[in-house]
């Protein structure tokens, strides 16, 4: 090894990354590609994954790109190991991220619930295919989202976004890592097959134009410094490895200073500040987007490409006279219920996601009181179209799959 | 000359790799001790003993044998060896 | 013990206290368990080679070795079972100033997570891992793992072990390590001497140091208590100054037979880091 590589007086360009290779301009990127963009675009300089389809090019465009920046990309052995890894390169003050679809999703979930414990900030993108288990893994599902919020076993709570197009998986991928660090927390970037490659029209600003947020730090001295002593935001300011404060950090259930403190006591203390820091603080991360609902006394509640079917539908139903609208979350995950619920006119809604009924079991619970919810959708492996999703509008109580 | 002269003395004739006998202060911090024994049968000097009282922890923690304060040699394989910290040795060699 | 003793003693201030989360002691380590030893003797490896403070990251996964991170002073991650390997690898390569040890027991490190184990060591990531071999599951108590001797009890092996466990040295010189010793905690000196060593170099490093396990292994195997097991393998023991890799299969454990020990393997190969470096010379080469 050279002095050189060994020491530290080679830049170290993945915690000060550089952007002397930006790929800005319109270009024609599939939604994997534009989301490897995206997060390039963040500062995001250490990828550790494992090839799955659909998510394969993301860590193929990774594999290229990230070494041009001076960055990591490493290929682990298991998606075991790339969910932890990523981990362990976000404690140092790494931006960082892996991909996968479900069955790598399904591994990840133990390491996925140690980052939520320890409060580690970091990106995981699901682009998800038909399951479950091997299913169909070169066509579309929408199938993961009820294990992106309950994925890991115990309490908590996930913030997850899910795009519609190429360009939203570009910005997306920005806000996902914007929110990671500013709430240190895991967030989930919900892609589907289907837009994950489409090629579209992908316009990158140049470096600089899009805001960029990083994890609140130590500023106190170490005597003075408590591990997981929340600011009044309910996030705990971060001491990096190797800045002088011999943090610890543990899965287990821990006090202030990251004691492990396996009692019921620490446990009421800790677990309930978790889930308060995503509740309380949706102004950070919360997206809706909102076509025709001001009127709407139908709305269709659909994310991802089933989104854009369900634009589609809102059209041909207006056409016919129905007051339709398209009630779309970007962040799924916590569901915008408010807003919702703000939206007085609604009767009806119907749910159209690419599988058997899991976001409107969510939907049900909110607006299930006062509005008839239906779900239309199907066991995985097609795009619905917006005539299905506009049958189900019309019929009295939806269409069966 | 002077040099040849200085052979000659009896403090200079003294074996050069005699070994100087080093000596050390046990310190036992009874509230870390569990009794473990490595210490008390490790001692190449046989220093150490298990007392006969309780710490609040109701291990009973070692201690220098009485006699035997003399006969540390600061090796320190007591300090090296305990797993809990609560073994230390300053040495005091004159 | 005099009064004047008792009072000395309450204001004794051991060497390392300063290099140990002091106020959380004593461990929960059993009476007669090595892990606390090994600890004291990668504390003095560190101090030795100069290791400044705030560079040295200790990684554990789970079980009792991987406590390590609740004593010893440092940066220390508590991780998951089996991934305390990757974690360290995220963790160097994004900070590849710090002096990173993964710390874990022979299950966390080569049952659950043995596949990372073989995957780090072939890439030669730098990083030193230490096993902390006391041939069961200690924490969950004294199950049989991938180290537990033929034929041994455990408490999922109550009729004797049906299986051979790993051959440790063979297993890392197999997959790439550059360096690789076993020690018992009994062999302190030469532990504290090699981890003075080890901290400073490159590549993918292990160190297997076998414990006593008096509570569980050593009860179950009536091999007695701390100080029995420790003299056990004491009188087992063979200290081999270098093992020839055509010879290192001849270094593994059996009940009752010679245990070999000593510094197996100490070789150069290219590191991942050092590779991946010309990669990015490489791609940032190509597009100036």
């Amino acid at each position: 090894m050279t002095a050189a590589q060994a020491s530290t007086e080679v830049p170290n360009l993945i915690l000060n990354p550089v952007w002397d290779r930006p790929r800005t301009g319109t270009q024609f990127l599939s939604g994997d590609h534009a989301c490897a963009e995206g997060a390039l675009y963040a500062g995001c300089r250490f990828f550790a994954g494992y090839p799955i389809t659909p998510a394969t090019e993301i860590a193929e465009r990774l594999a290229e790109r990230l070494p041009e920046v001076g960055g990591q990309y490493i290929q682990m052995e298991d998606e075991i190991a790339s969910m932890i890894a990523i981990l362990g390169a976000s404690v140092t003050g790494a931006k960082s991220m892996t991909a996968t679809s479900g069955p790598g999703f399904s591994l990840m979930m133990e390491n996925l619930g140690l980052a939520y414990m320890m409060e580690v900030p970091t990106v995981v993108v699901d682009v998800q295919r038909g399951g479950p288990s091997t299913g169909l893994p070169t066509t579309v599902g929408q199938q993961d989202m009820m294990q992106a919020r309950f994925g890991p076993h115990g309490d908590f709570t996930s913030i997850s976004f899910s795009p519609q197009s190429p360009q939203e998986a570009f910005n997306l991928a920005i806000h996902a890592f914007n929110v990671a660090e500013r709430l240190r927390t895991p967030v989930l970037l919900m892609m589907d097959e289907v837009v994950g490659h489409m090629h579209e029209r992908v316009v990158i600003p140049p470096p600089g134009e899009i805001p960029l947020v990083s994890r609140p730090r130590a500023t106190v001295p170490p005597e003075e410094y408590h591990t997981y002593r929340p600011g009044p935001d309910l996030v705990p300011p971060m001491a990096l490895a190797g800045e002088g404060y011999s943090v610890l950090f543990t899965g287990l259930t821990h006090d202030e200073d990251g004691r492990p403190v396996t009692t019921y006591a620490a446990q009421q203390v800790l677990v309930p500040r978790l889930r308060d820091k995503i509740l309380k603080n949706r102004d950070v991360y919360e997206r809706l987007d909102l076509y025709k609902t001001e009127d709407a006394t139908t709305l269709i509640i659909a994310y991802g490409i089933s989104a854009r079917s369900a634009r589609r539908a809102v059209d041909l139903g207006r056409e016919k006279g129905l007051a339709l609208g398209l009630f779309r979350p970007i962040s799924v995950w916590p569901f915008p219920a408010e807003k919702l619920r703000s939206l007085k006119n609604v009767t009806k809604i119907v749910v159209a996601e690419i599988n058997l009924g899991q976001v409107v079991l969510e939907v049900r619970r909110i607006a299930g009181p006062y509005a008839e919810v239906v779900h239309v959708g199907n066991a995985g492996g097609q795009v619905l179209s917006p005539e299905t999703i506009l049958g189900a509008c019309m019929s009295p109580r939806g269409t069966k799959p | 000359m002077a040099i040849a002269n200085s052979l000659l003395t009896p403090e200079s004739r003294a074996p050069i790799d005699k070994p100087v006998r080093h000596h050390g202060l046990v310190h036992v911090i009874e509230g870390r001790c569990k009794e473990c024994n490595f210490c008390v049968t490790f001692c190449p000097e046989e220093v150490l003993e298990i007392a006969d009282h309780y710490t609040a922890r109701g291990y009973r923690p070692a201690r220098v044998k009485a006699g035997k304060e003399g006969d540390c040699i600061a090796c320190r394989f007591c300090e090296h060896v305990c797993p809990d910290y609560a073994i230390y040795v300053v040495e005091d060699t004159p | 013990m005099t009064a004047d003793a008792e009072a000395a003693t309450h204001q004794a201030i051991h060497p390392y206290d300063h290099l140990l989360r002091s106020a959380d002691l004593p461990t929960i380590w059993c009476p007669g368990c090595g892990i606390g030893t090994a600890v004291g003797a990668l504390i003095y490896g560190f101090e030795q080679a100069g290791i400044p403070k705030e560079k040295r990251v200790i990684v554990g996964g789970i079980g009792c070795s991987s406590r390590i991170v609740f004593y010893a002073k440092t940066d220390a991650y508590h991780t998951t079972h089996g991934r305390t390997i990757p974690f360290a690898t995220g963790l160097k390569l994004s900070n590849p100033s710090l002096n990173v040890v993964a710390f874990a027991g022979d299950g966390d490190l080569f049952a659950i997570g043995g596949n990372h184990f073989i995957h780090a060591a072939r890439r030669n990531m730098d990083i030193l891992v230490v096993c902390i071999n006391n041939f069961n599951y200690g924490m969950t108590g004294g199950q049989g793992g991938p180290t537990t001797p033929a034929g041994a009890l455990s408490t999922t092996t109550p009729y004797g072990n049906a299986e051979s466990p790993f051959n440790l040295p063979n297993l890392a010189w197999a997959t790439g390590a550059t360096y690789v010793a076993r020690w018992t905690t009994l062999d302190v000196r030469r532990l504290r001497n090699t981890f003075a060593d080890v901290v400073t170099r490159h590549g993918f490093r292990f160190v297997e140091v076998m414990t006593p396990c008096p509570v569980s292994f050593g009860k179950t195997n009536k091999i007695g208590s701390g100080v029995e097991e420790m003299e056990y393998y004491q009188a087992l023991e063979v200290l081999k100054s270098r093992v020839e890799s055509t010879e290192i299969t001849k270094t593994d454990i059996e009940l009752g037979k010679p245990i070999v020990v000593g510094t197996f393997v100490d070789r150069e190969r290219e590191t991942f880091r050092e590779r991946y470096a010309r990669v990015v010379a490489k791609a940032r080469g190509s597009k100036a």
